[in-house]
This record gives structure tokens, C-alpha cells and sequence, in this order.
């Protein structure tokens, strides 16, 4: 059995590249793409926790699954925004979206 | 549901249906036909038919006397309810029945009046306080329909307002009676602080127990009260002033209503009465004065009206009298014979006075033609009130005199010697309207529309028949009145006794020959009465100087009172307020100099303060979504390092 820290790192690693993405992509969707990862890291810590600390329970499993139905909603709301803004911006680059200065 | 509970669910009934009246006259009185006149008399008549179930009901049931609790208000003490006993189902009949023929009378006499809704609403509101009072079961709630009675007669007397002289006796109503309310209202809180109770039936139990002092206080007090209702001496100046209001009104004033609520209230309060030698001592000489000063004032008096008046203090004396004297129901006998008579005389007046445009009696003359219905049913009330016999005021007034003979023989003597200035005087009122010299306005006179004349009708068959359920001649009527009297009260010498019978008899045969000598055969001048009193006879027409006196001892006084207090107010009190406010004014105008100074510029420098810093700190809205993001991580981060090393 692969030990607990090997997965941590794993998911760790990809939590790191998803915050790398989140901070540095310009465009919207490759944004969108990076969160993703991160929640791929998170659910890989549930179940590798789920599997060492109750394997007898698949709780982990079962937020997992919560999490990847929420992930997907949630592409198809930040889809139709990334929409909205495309169509009445004419671009779906970060920088030059700036509807939320004061 | 027993017999006793729709008894006394149909006596609300009784005194509810005038109530109905009242309302739905004052909102709706202009769509109803007849502008509400008919529906007026409708639901009084309702009620007059519903006292009768009553009365046979208490009356074949025996002792019915019982009450009932609405509901508590406040402390235990203060209840609502009802007392059907047989003075209040007596007094139901009465009421009701009265009223009813004088609504019927008022559809004709009243038609062509502006406020005619307004009247008949009034009119229902009078009846209704009246039979609310008369259901009372304690003296708070007869207080309330006691000042009830004295407003609806103060609005009908001034019914007429815009005259000046209607507005003032409707005033003076008001006012003359309020200074017998004020002792009634003293002697019902000396009986509720002394026995610390309102119900009738326990303040009774506890009388016997009161101090002799106290007891007197109390039914003097409360005969205060009585006697402004019932305008007896030296209260009775309002009734003849009263005249001014419509005679309808009048006549259910004079006959069930306002009269009769004095009445009421000493033979209701009789076994307090009965306690105190004093207080019945002073019933009995206030009832005897009215009774022969009115008649002697009647005499002179050329106002129909007004020696109608007269009259009722005259009579409404007898009742005090006899109440006085322990003839507990020969007082109330009297008040039912007096009521059916007084108020077919007040609507027969207005039968005339609506026909022949005269009030005068000097300038009537020879309508008897004219009118015969009026005619006839007036001379049977006249006779009825003179006490000739075999008429229903004969009856009643030969028990008082039956009971006063064993009273007091100078008592005797005064009654029956009014009882020949009344037959004088009702006489003297008969030939002058009906018979002799014809007066001008004779010529045009006309018999009033059935309207009118069929309440007099209604009214005359009582004025005449009433009296034998009271005749010591007919053993079986007889028993039958002495239902109405409480058993503990006594049922005094059934038997006729011939000896007091014969002198007012006498002396009514008298009082009707005089007249008839003078004014009809003409064998002494007209104005015999005049000369051959001399300066006495000024002093009748003056009445007594009565109104002079209150005028120079009270009117007076009081208005001269209220000019000084007046000018004391603008002098001092006025000023006084004057200075409070400018002063207040010059200590605001300081405060607001303050106000902007100090108060205003903490409030805006905290403001300003608050603008500065802000517009420093929002620089940080870059509006760059990675700039939040990465403030986000950044958090997230700190926030981990700070769980782990803390």
C-alpha cells in the first residue's frame, strides 16, 4: 500500500501548480482551468485520508464525489459569467476586466 | 333555557329595541320612509308588546325578582345586571306604552320639521335610557341612565334651538337638574363607601346595620336627585320653561320619562326610605308644598302648556307623598293614572295647539265644535287628573289621601285642598279652550288627522279604565294590583273608607262649580280671580318670584363670580404664561447659538474625519481580479502558518 505522505505530496504538488495558474494565467477559462486543479488536490486528500484513518467507512469517496458534481456546476456557472463578460467586454483577459474598482 | 332566562334576555330586548332605533335613525334616519318615524314607532311598539309578555310573566310567576351579572369590570364590585322585579316590569308597561303613542303622535305632529330623523332618534334614545334605567340592578348603572334621561331631555327640550328662548329652558333643564344630580351622585358614593357595594339588593341588606345619621344622609342625598328629576320644590323651575321644547316631547317628559325617573328612584330606594323618620318626613312636606304651591300657580297661568305643567309638579307631589307617607303603591299607582292622563292632556294640547294656532287659553274659546275628538279625550284626562269619581285619578289619589288621613291630618288638609285648585284649575282650562265666547282663531280650527287623534284615543281608554284594577270595589281587580307590592311593603286597608273618600270628592265638585261659575255662566267677571286675590294674585303670575330669586341669589353671584375670575386670568394668569414662554424663547435662541457652535462641529469634524480616511484606504480597490486572488493566498497562507506555530 502506498503510504499516506506520497498522496499528500501528490495533491500538495497540485495545489501548488493550481495557485501557480490561478496567479499568473491572463486569460478567464485557463483561470477556471487552474481552480480546477486545486480542487482535484483537495480531493485527493479525502480520500487518501478516508483510506488510512476510517477504511472501513467511504466517507472521503463520498465528498469526493460531492466535490466533483460541485466542481462541475460550478464550470457552468463560471462558464455563462465568463459569457456575460465576453459579450459585453469583447475580451476575456483578466487584466482588463476591472468592473470591481471602486 | 328556563322561563326566567328569556325573561330577562327579553327585558334586554324591551330597552334594546329603542336603542336599535336611536342608531339606525341617526345613520340611516333620510333613506327610511317617513324619514324613520314609522320604524321609530315600530320597534318602540316591539317593545311595548315584548314588556307586556313580561309583565304577565312576573306577575303570574310571583317573585321574579332576579338578576343577572353581564360581565365584571375591575375589581369584583363593579357589575352590570338586571332586577325584573314588579316596580320594573310596572314601570316597563308604563314607559313603553307612553312612549309608543307619543312616536305614533309624533309622525303627524312633528311632519313638516327639518330634523325629523334627529327627533325620533332622540326621542328612541330617551325611551331607551329611561327603560335601562328602570332595569338597573345597582346604582352605578342607574346613574349612567339617570344622566342619559337628563341629556336626551336637555337635546329634546332645545329641540327648537334656534329660538333663543328653547335654547335657554333647555339650559336651565339641564342645569337645575344637575343640582339634584350632584346630591345623587354624593349619596350613591356615601353608599358605596359605607356598605362597599352598587347592587340594589345588598345595600339593602346591609341598611339596617347603618348608623340613623348616615341612613338620613343617603336618602336625603338621593332625594336631592329626585326631586331635580321629578321638579319638585324648590327644584321645579325648569318644567314650566321646558314648555318651549315640542309638545310631544312634553308629554313623554311630563308623563314616563323624566318625571318619572324621580319617582322611580325613591320607590326603588323605599326600604331605605322606610329607615329614616326624618327623611321620609322631609318626602312628605317637599311633596305637599309642590303639590299645592304648583296647583296655586297653575290657576293663574293663560299657557296651556304651562298650567299643564304645573300640574305634573302638582300631581308628581302626590306620588312624593304618598311614597313618603309608606303608601309604597298607591305612589306608583298614582304615577301610572297620572302618566296615561298627563299625556293624553300634553297631546291633546298639541292637537289644539297644531289646529287653532293658539296657546292661550284666554284667546281660545269654542273649539269644542271644531274638534270633538280632542275635545272629549281632553275633558276625560282633565277629569281623570281633577279626581272625579270613577276616573283612574280618582283612585289612585283617594288611596295617597287614604294613606296620608292616617299620616298626618295637616297633610290631609293641604292635599285636599289642592284637590279643589285642581279641579279648578283643569276646568278653568276646559271652558276656556272648549266652550264660551268663540276666539278668533276658533273660525279655521280642524279635527288633527287620524295620526294625531287615534293616540289620543289609545291614551283616553286608560285614562279611564286603569284606575279599577286599583278600586277597593272590585276585591278581584284588586288582588290582582296588589301584585305589584312587594309583600314586605304591606297592602294597607283594602276597604273603602267613605269618610276621606267624601272630602275630595267635595272639594273637586267644588273646584268644578267655581269655574263653571266664572267662566262659563259668567256670573263673575273674568277677572274675578284677579280682583278678588289682589296683590297675591301678582305673586302667583310671577310664580312665586322664584326665578327672580335664583336669579338675584345664584344666577347672579355666579356670573359675577366668573367675570371677576375671568379678568383675574388675563391679569395675572395670562401674564404669568406670557412671561414663561418668552423667557423660554430667549433661553432656546442661547441653547441654538450652542447648538451650531459645539454640538454641530463635534458632529461634522467626526464626519470629515471619517471622508479623509476612507478615500485613503479604498485605494486598495485595484479592481484587478489577481490582486484580490492573490491577497486571498496570501491570507490563506498567513492563516496556516499562524495555526501551526501558535
Amino acid at each position: 500500500m502506498i503510504p499516506l505522505p506520497y498522496y499528500l505530496i501528490a495533491s500538495t504538488a497540485l495545489l501548488s501548480v493550481g495557485i501557480f495558474g490561478v496567479l499568473t494565467r491572463k486569460h478567464v477559462i485557463q483561470i477556471l482551468l487552474s481552480v480546477e486543479l486545486i480542487l482535484n488536490a483537495v480531493t485527493i486528500n479525502f480520500v487518501a485520508f478516508s483510506l488510512y484513518i476510517i477504511p472501513e467507512r467511504p466517507i472521503g469517496q463520498v465528498f469526493a464525489i460531492f466535490v466533483i458534481t460541485f466542481a462541475a456546476a460550478k464550470v457552468g456557472v463560471g462558464l455563462a459569467i465568463i459569457l456575460a463578460i465576453y459579450k459585453s467586454l469583447r475580451t476575456a483577459n483578466i487584466e482588463d476586466i476591472r468592473l470591481l474598482k471602486w | 333555557m328556563g322561563i326566567e332566562n328569556i325573561v330577562l334576555n327579553l327585558v334586554i330586548v324591551i330597552a334594546l329595541l329603542p336603542l336599535l332605533s336611536f342608531v339606525l335613525l341617526l345613520f340611516l334616519g333620510r333613506f327610511l320612509p317617513g324619514r324613520g318615524g314609522p320604524v321609530a314607532t315600530a320597534l318602540v311598539g316591539a317593545s311595548f308588546a315584548a314588556s307586556l309578555y313580561v309583565l304577565f310573566q312576573v306577575l303570574t310567576r310571583g317573585n321574579v325578582a332576579s338578576s343577572m351579572v353581564w360581565h365584571v369590570a375591575g375589581s369584583a364590585r363593579f357589575t352590570l345586571g338586571l332586577l325584573v322585579d314588579e316596580l320594573t316590569v310596572f314601570m316597563l308597561v308604563v314607559v313603553t306604552s307612553i312612549s309608543f303613542v307619543i312616536h305614533l303622535y309624533s309622525i303627524g305632529y312633528m311632519h313638516r320639521e327639518k330634523r325629523l330623523s334627529w327627533y325620533f332618534a332622540v326621542l328612541s334614545l330617551f325611551t331607551a335610557a329611561m327603560l335601562s334605567l328602570v332595569i338597573a340592578d345597582n346604582y352605578l348603572q342607574l346613574y349612567i341612565s339617570w344622566e342619559l334621561v337628563g341629556l336626551c331631555s336637555y337635546l329634546l327640550i332645545g329641540f327648537w334651538f334656534e329660538k333663543k328662548s328653547a335654547s335657554d329652558a333647555a339650559k336651565k333643564a339641564f342645569i337645575v337638574t344637575r343640582l339634584g344630580d350632584v346630591g345623587l351622585s354624593l349619596g350613591i358614593i356615601l353608599i358605596y363607601v359605607s356598605t362597599g357595594s352598587f347592587i340594589f339588593s345588598e345595600v339593602f341588606q346591609q341598611a339596617e346595620g347603618l348608623s340613623m345619621t348616615l341612613v338620613t344622609a343617603i336618602t336625603l342625598l338621593l332625594f336631592c336627585g329626585a326631586a331635580g328629576k321629578s321638579a319638585q320644590f324648590p327644584l321645579h323651575v325648569w318644567l314650566p320653561d321646558a314648555m318651549e321644547g315640542p309638545t310631544p316631547v312634553n308629554a313623554l317628559v311630563d308623563a314616563a320619562t323624566k318625571i318619572g325617573a324621580g319617582v322611580y328612584l325613591v320607590a326603588r330606594n323605599f326600604p331605605l326610605f322606610e329607615l329614616s323618620a326624618f327623611s321620609t318626613g322631609t318626602v312628605v312636606w317637599i311633596g305637599a308644598i309642590s303639590a299645592l304651591m304648583a296647583a296655586t300657580m297653575a290657576m293663574v297661568m293663560t299657557d296651556i302648556k304651562r298650567v299643564l305643567a304645573y300640574s305634573t309638579v302638582s300631581q308628581v307631589g302626590y306620588m312624593m307623598v304618598a311614597l313618603g307617607t309608606g303608601g309604597y303603591f298607591a305612589g306608583i299607582f298614582h304615577l301610572m293614572t297620572h302618566a296615561f292622563s298627563k299625556a293624553l292632556l300634553f297631546l291633546g294640547s298639541g292637537s289644539i295647539i297644531q289646529a287653532a294656532h293658539v296657546q292661550d287659553i284666554t284667546q281660545a274659546g269654542g273649539l269644542y265644535r271644531r274638534m270633538k275628538i280632542t275635545a272629549i279625550t281632553f275633558i276625560l284626562g282633565a277629569l281623570s287628573i281633577s279626581g272625579l269619581p270613577l276616573f283612574s285619578g280618582f283612585w289612585s289619589s283617594d288611596q295617597i289621601l287614604r294613606d296620608v288621613y292616617n299620616y298626618n291630618f295637616i297633610i290631609y288638609v293641604i292635599l285636599t285642598f289642592t284637590s279643589i285648585l285642581t279641579a279648578f284649575y283643569m276646568s278653568r282650562l276646559v271652558f276656556l279652550t272648549f266652550f264660551g265666547r268663540k276666539g278668533d282663531k276658533a273660525e279655521y280650527a280642524h279635527e288633527s288627522p287620524p295620526v294625531m287623534s287615534i293616540p289620543l284615543i289609545l291614551l283616553a281608554i286608560p285614562t279611564v279604565l286603569v284606575g279599577f284594577i286599583g278600586s277597593p270595589f272590585l276585591p278581584e281587580a284588586y288582588r290582582f294590583f296588589t301584585l305589584f307590592a312587594p309583600e314586605s311593603f304591606g297592602v294597607r286597608q283594602v276597604e273603602a273608607n267613605y269618610a276621606v273618600m267624601g272630602g275630595p270628592i267635595a272639594a273637586d265638585l267644588a273646584g268644578i262649580l267655581l269655574a263653571y261659575l266664572i267662566y262659563q255662566r259668567n256670573l263673575r267677571p273674568q277677572d274675578w280671580l284677579a280682583r278678588y286675590l289682589g296683590p297675591y294674585y301678582k305673586v302667583l303670575l310671577h310664580k312665586y318670584y322664584f326665578d327672580e330669586i335664583y336669579l338675584f341669589l345664584i344666577v347672579r353671584p355666579v356670573l359675577r363670580l366668573s367675570d371677576f375670575i375671568g379678568r383675574f386670568d388675563l391679569a395675572v394668569i395670562d401674564r404669568v404664561v406670557n412671561w414663561v414662554g418668552d423667557s423660554g424663547l430667549r433661553f432656546a435662541s442661547a441653547i441654538g447659538i450652542f447648538d451650531l457652535g459645539v454640538i454641530d462641529g463635534i458632529v461634522n469634524w467626526v464626519g470629515d474625519t471619517m471622508l479623509d480616511n476612507s478615500s485613503r484606504f479604498r485605494l486598495s480597490q485595484t479592481g484587478y481580479t489577481l490582486n484580490y486572488l492573490l491577497f486571498f493566498f496570501a491570507a490563506v497562507a498567513l492563516l496556516v502558518l499562524w495555526i501551526q506555530f501558535a
